[in-house]
């Protein structure tokens, strides 16, 4: 009886050990299948993953038999996603069927990355979070932070910040799986360098060898601070100091780098093998040093080999012969090493020069052959370039062109072929080229089937498509197809979609029927956009700006697009985007906006000087048409972007120079009121400008402006000045024409419209550009003064042949003025800073800047009184018409081009004295037009073309002026008989020069 | 009748007390080995080497090992779109196997059941194993050389134990060249594989969430 109590207590123990003992693993996989499943849960509850991926992947449901297969596919399934570090399966027996649980823990991934503390660039802060290589959205991994801190700590060493303290830390996104990475560093001071240790087999002295390092400040002897970027550079001028002395193939070591932590000095240990002296000479033909240099990569690789000399050799053949030598020959041979030399020589057996006198084309039946001609790059003799352009490896490259084009037309067995002929013409120095051409069968796409695709894609890709039925078929045409339909499914949110192109044998010969069948994969989605990295700027200014939001396609090109806004918003230094997990198979994806937020202020100081022709000396009035003077000038320009965290900006723009006085305040609202395209700015600014040698005028303005692209070429512009504008300096005494320099106040609203078609603003070689701006001022603004004035300019560019370009402008305008002040004739109702002035290089070339139009002619001191002696200054007018035409052509290769132009027009008194008339009446007749010809030259450089211009006027103005200072014209009373009046009183005819010059920066027009 | 009552008790806890039925074990990159790919991976092998299934530590261990590997080769596989075996190939080794070892249709069954696991699961198993050999041959078997020096060496080296492997034939280097051929390349590709396994295990970050298959 106490046995079976013992045996029965036993198997309740076991039992008891059983229930409450460590939960089994897998041990009873098989047992749970075909049980049905009661209930199905996760914990936690909050999922990373969406609903509709959780259900897509979830292979066990409540309800369904039990199968520890689709509990194991399920877990392979969810980890795909990435959203996962780890999952474990649970169940529970219960009374209603199995409980099954996923217990799983989140996968963390990079977010922002933060580099805090006080930068010493080198390194950037940039290239701190560079190389902490945490990339965005990709999943975080704990063992990254140390790395980073490695790999930043190894960044500050090689800049010689050896005491540098790195800290790098992770820092939980509230609400998300993202972790954000704080990189906290200390740079400490940077380390000098010190006296290099030099080993090897040097041949040159030791002061010569660090001298080029450049690690050294020259003459003061100071060692610099350390930089990586300086370290490599030391080590290639050493080496490139070694190619000065011919030894070509120098090897030049870094090995090692010592650290002094006592002295703050770094030591570089420098392995240098000098090697032989190498010589690169050229015979039987002379070519420069630079131009060996420049082909014979010898010099470029620091080394010698057959591959290179070969190279060099075909270099050179390439170079003489589009120098005009088609039959050169260019072979090299290299001397054994003799008293530490070496010669490396070029037999360059040039030949006679010959001109490329035809570039003929034969064979060809389906295009026609200026088709082919643009395409090939040899070019028959011509005034640009004198020899023609050949050489075997451009006859080469042509072959292939035109075999290409072929092919992408449904040629496949076109073949090209080209000979060069002798004695063209019966001339022993011409040769020519015939290509020819033998197209063989063309093939067509008899049909072209979808396969797999919704039809309203088919509708979409269709004009998008080069392959159509009974056009012609190429492999090159269905590749490009390929390429459109992938990136049209791409955008789409489709990132596995592929292509399958079938092509088979239609009934008809040369005629193949074409199946496009597309595999998309599964679609993916927006779950939601993350902003990250924001400290100031509202949320609300970044939302506005995103194309892509929850629930669209995951496109990659409108994530782009969005970054691309953000980054055009100018208040961030860096704008990342990401997918969050790319690669993981949810089909819901956080995309990810990182944001560095720029420096607030950004402050710009400049100094400069200008070389012009500067007047208006108070004293001396003998050059009423300028004279050449120096200016220096200053800039100040402070910024403070991002104003509220709301992306506004407040500028202050400063210059102070001889001609201008210049302060102004703006604050700009792009994107205003919820437009991308419009911008509302609010300006204050005090301008005291000289830029008229007769007076220097003073403006106090505040404005303010709405600016609407309405297209791409378009843009409206509406604005409001009040300014208070007066005159001083004047060269004329005020006393004689006091009505005219009085300060007035002009309260003016425009309408500016601009319509700009211009292939290239810079330098444009077709298109056209149209503005027009019209404005009134009117006492009803406030304005003492009430005028209409209006501009208009009309552009257009035609090319004719070739690069040669016809281009034209004509720009008309005029100040009509109403509700004149009593006392003032209309005429000089206007203000002298509001007047049109002109001449100059953009407007007439036959004056110099702002000569143009009316001059002071002498007035009557008052009604009935008598003129005033008479200055010459010009006085502006209130009507302007200038054209101008110009023949732009290419001279010297493709960066040096000539310009013949003619410009016509003046400044005149007002509208109805506008006047075609190219005879001046007499010096006190200014309402005629005045013509220029002349020629120019233009260099090709990114910022548009340099321009130096010389214009002859064909009728330049004559005028009456006064030879004197100020003091002596005061002494010329009007009101005395002429026999009083002292002999500098005479009036001096002066003319302005035929010729004037021009140089800047920009095209004309 | 207490006793009863108890042990309804007992078993009723044990009817509310969950188990864990799958987890992951191992992170391999972005793979993963599961606690039921350890387990079936033990139990096909002893079904393959007609052994009962352990299932210690040391052999989940092994088996860890094997599955890591094949995670190595298998994105090779993919990587380089190096061919699958013929299906065919995975079936007729598997009947034979089945013809050697098993009397019927019913006999195999039954191992099938008493193994916990399925024909399916054998066949892909196989398969795995074929283009695992295919893999292997394509991949490394191209890089090895034996010269006639080395099989020169070999047959110098174990002049004797080939002599008593080979007893039907003269044991002369020009009757054993090809043998030991075979015998060093299989030796130089092994070397190769384990060393280019070896180099993917460092390159790749492998998390343990079970610490005993470490």
């Amino acid at each position: 009886m106490t046995d079976l109590r013992l045996s029965r207590l036993v198997f309740i123990a076991l039992l008891a050990l059983c229930a409450l003992g460590p939960p089994r693993i897998g041990a009873q996989i098989s047992d749970l299948d075909g049980q049905r499943v009661a209930r199905v849960a996760y914990d936690p509850p909050q999922q990373p993953l969406a609903a509709e991926d959780l259900k897509r992947l979830q292979q066990v449901a409540a309800g369904s038999l039990y199968s520890a297969k689709s509990v194991a596919e399920t877990i392979d399934a969810l980890f795909a996603t990435g959203a996962y570090s780890d999952i474990q399966v649970d169940v529970d027996r219960q009374s209603s069927g199995l409980a099954v649980t996923f217990r799983t823990r989140t996968a963390p991934f990079v977010g922002h990355v933060k580099v805090a503390g006080k930068i010493s660039s080198p390194p950037s802060r940039n290239a701190i979070a560079t190389a902490a290589e945490f990339r965005l959205g990709t999943p975080f991994e704990e063992e990254a932070l140390v790395s980073a801190e490695k790999n930043i700590q190894q960044l500050f060493t090689s800049n010689g910040l050896y005491d540098a303290q790195v800290h790098v830390e992770k820092s939980a996104e509230p609400g998300t799986e993202i972790e954000n990475v704080i990189i906290q560093v200390h740079p400490g001071k940077r380390a000098r360098y010190e006296l290099p240790t030099l080993a090897g087999d040097l041949k040159l002295p030791d002061s010569t060898i660090v001298g080029a390092t450049g690690w050294r400040v020259i003459l003061i002897h100071r060692w610099r601070g350390v930089t990586q970027s300086l370290t490599q550079k030391g080590v290639e001028s050493v080496r490139k100091r070694y190619q000065k002395e011919d030894r070509l193939a120098a090897d030049v070591e870094l090995k090692n780098l010592d650290y002094d932590d006592s002295t703050r000095r770094v030591k570089l240990d420098l392995q240098i093998d000098a090697g032989p002296k190498i010589q690169v000479k050229a015979l039987e033909t002379k070519v420069g040093k630079a131009t060996l240099k420049r082909l014979v990569p010898v010099y470029e690789e620091g080394a010698i080999d057959d591959d290179l000399l070969y190279e060099g050799a075909r270099n050179l053949r390439d170079h003489f012969q589009a120098l005009g030598y088609p039959d050169v020959d260019v072979t090299f041979r290299i001397t054994p090493l003799e008293s530490d030399q070496r010669t490396v020589e070029f037999i360059i057996a040039r030949g006679s020069k010959k001109k490329l006198g035809a570039v003929a084309i034969l064979g060809d039946h389906y295009f026609d052959k200026a088709t082919l001609r643009e395409r090939i790059f040899l070019l028959p003799a011509s005034f640009r370039f004198r020899h023609g352009r050949y050489s075997e490896g451009f006859r080469r490259r042509d072959e292939e062109t035109i075999a290409s084009l072929y092919r992408a037309n449904g040629f496949r067995d076109v073949k090209v072929s080209s000979a060069v002929a002798e004695n063209y013409k019966g001339k022993a120095d011409q040769i020519a080229v015939t290509y020819h051409i033998d197209e063989g069968a063309q093939w067509f796409i008899a049909k072209l089937e979808f396969e797999g695709f919704d039809p309203e894609d088919v509708s979409a890709l269709r004009p998008h498509l080069t392959a159509a039925e009974g056009q012609p078929y190429s492999n090159v045409n269905a590749e490009s197809d390929r390429n459109a339909i992938i990136d049209h499914y791409y955008r789409r949110g489709f990132p596995k979609a592929t292509l399958q192109v079938t092509e088979t044998p239609a009934e008809n010969p040369r005629h193949v029927n074409l199946r496009y069948a597309i595999f998309p994969g599964p679609q993916e989605f927006v779950r939601d956009v993350r902003i990250l990295g924001l400290t100031r700027t509202h949320r609300g200014l970044i939302e506005k700006h995103l194309a892509i939001h929850a629930g669209d396609p995951l496109s990659p090109v409108d994530i782009d697009l969005s970054r691309r806004a953000l980054d055009n918003l100018g208040i961030f230094g860096r704008v990342n985007s990401a997918i969050e997990d790319p690669d993981g198979n949810a089909t819901r994806k956080y995309v990810l906006y990182d944001i560095d937020e720029a420096n607030r202020y950004t402050v710009r100081v400049g100094v400069g000087a200008e070389i012009a022709q500067i007047g208006a000396s108070t004293t001396n009035l003998s050059e009423p048409v300028g004279g050449t003077g120096f200016s220096p000038r200053f800039l100040l320009n402070v910024s403070r972007i991002d104003f509220l965290g709301l992306g506004h900006i407040i500028t202050f723009d400063g210059r102070i120079s001889n001609l201008e006085q210049r302060a102004g305040l703006s604050y700009t609202i792009p994107n205003f009121l919820e437009s991308r395209s419009r911008t509302l700015t609010l300006s204050t600014l005090y301008d005291n400008e000289s830029d008229v040698r007769t007076f220097t005028a003073r403006r106090e303005e505040a404005a303010i402006q709405l600016s609407q692209k309405l297209s791409k070429p378009s843009t409206l512009l509406v604005r409001f000045a009040y300014r208070r504008v007066s005159t001083s300096n004047i060269a004329i005494p005020d006393l004689l024409i006091p009505q005219l320099v009085q300060p007035v106040r002009i309260g003016i609203v425009s309408l500016n419209y601009a319509q700009d078609r211009r292939d290239n603003p810079a330098n444009a070689t077709r298109g056209m550009y149209n503005a027009i701006d019209v404005g009134v001022a009117s006492s009803a603004f406030g304005s003492q003064r009430n005028f209409i004035r209006a501009l208009g300019r009309n552009a257009t560019y035609y090319r004719l042949f070739g690069q040669v370009v016809l281009a034209r402008q004509i720009e008309f305008g005029v100040i009509k003025p109403y509700n004149s002040p009593a006392g003032l004739s209309p005429a000089d109702a206007v203000p002298l800073p509001e007047r049109f002035f002109g001449g100059g290089n953009l407007t007439d070339r036959a004056f110099g800047e702002n000569e143009a139009g009316p001059r002071d002619i002498g007035m009557a001191a008052g009604p009935g009184g008598t003129a005033t002696q008479p200055t010459g200054f010009p006085l502006g007018g209130n009507a302007l018409l200038f054209n101008n035409t110009e023949l732009r052509f290419p001279l010297i290769g493709d960066n040096v081009g000539g310009v013949i132009f003619h410009d016509m027009g003046n400044i005149y008194t007002n509208l109805s004295s506008v006047s075609f008339r190219y005879h001046q009446e007499n010096a006190q007749d200014f309402n005629y037009m005045v013509h220029a010809v002349g020629i120019g030259l233009r260099y090709r450089t990114p910022i548009g073309p340099l321009r130096a211009d010389v214009a002859y006027a064909l009728n330049p103005p004559r005028f009456v002026g006064f030879k004197g200072t100020i003091d002596q014209l005061l002494t010329c009373n009007p009101n005395l008989p002429a026999s009083q009046l002292p002999a500098i009183c005479t009036g001096v005819p002066q003319r302005l020069s035929s010729f004037q010059f021009f140089f800047s920066i920009g095209q004309t027009f | 009748m207490t006793l009863r009552a108890i042990v309804l008790l007992l078993l009723a806890g044990s009817l509310g007390r969950s188990e864990i039925v799958d987890r992951v074990a191992i992170i391999a990159g972005n793979k993963i080995i599961k606690d039921s790919d350890i387990d079936r991976d033990l139990r096909i092998t002893a079904f393959l080497n007609n052994q009962r299934p352990v299932f210690t530590a040391a052999a989940r261990k092994a088996s860890a090992k094997r599955l890591l590997d094949q995670i190595f080769i298998r994105s090779e596989i993919d990587q380089g779109e190096y061919e699958t075996a013929p299906v065919a190939e995975a079936q007729n080794l598997l009947a034979s196997l089945r013809k050697s070892r098993y009397a019927n249709d019913a006999a195999y069954k039954s191992a099938l059941v008493s193994y916990r696991i399925s024909d399916e699961d054998v066949k892909a198993h196989l398969l795995r194993q074929m283009t695992v050999l295919h893999f292997i041959d394509l991949r490394f078997r191209p890089a090895v050389l034996v010269s006639d020096d080395d099989i020169r060496k070999y047959f110098d080296a174990h002049q004797r134990q080939l002599e008593a492997a080979n007893p039907a034939q003269p044991a002369t280097l020009a009757a054993l060249h090809d043998q030991i051929q075979q015998t060093l390349t299989g030796e130089e590709v092994n070397l190769l594989l384990y060393d280019w396994l070896d180099r993917r295990r460092e390159a790749t970050r492998i998390a343990y969430l079970e610490d005993s298959l470490k």
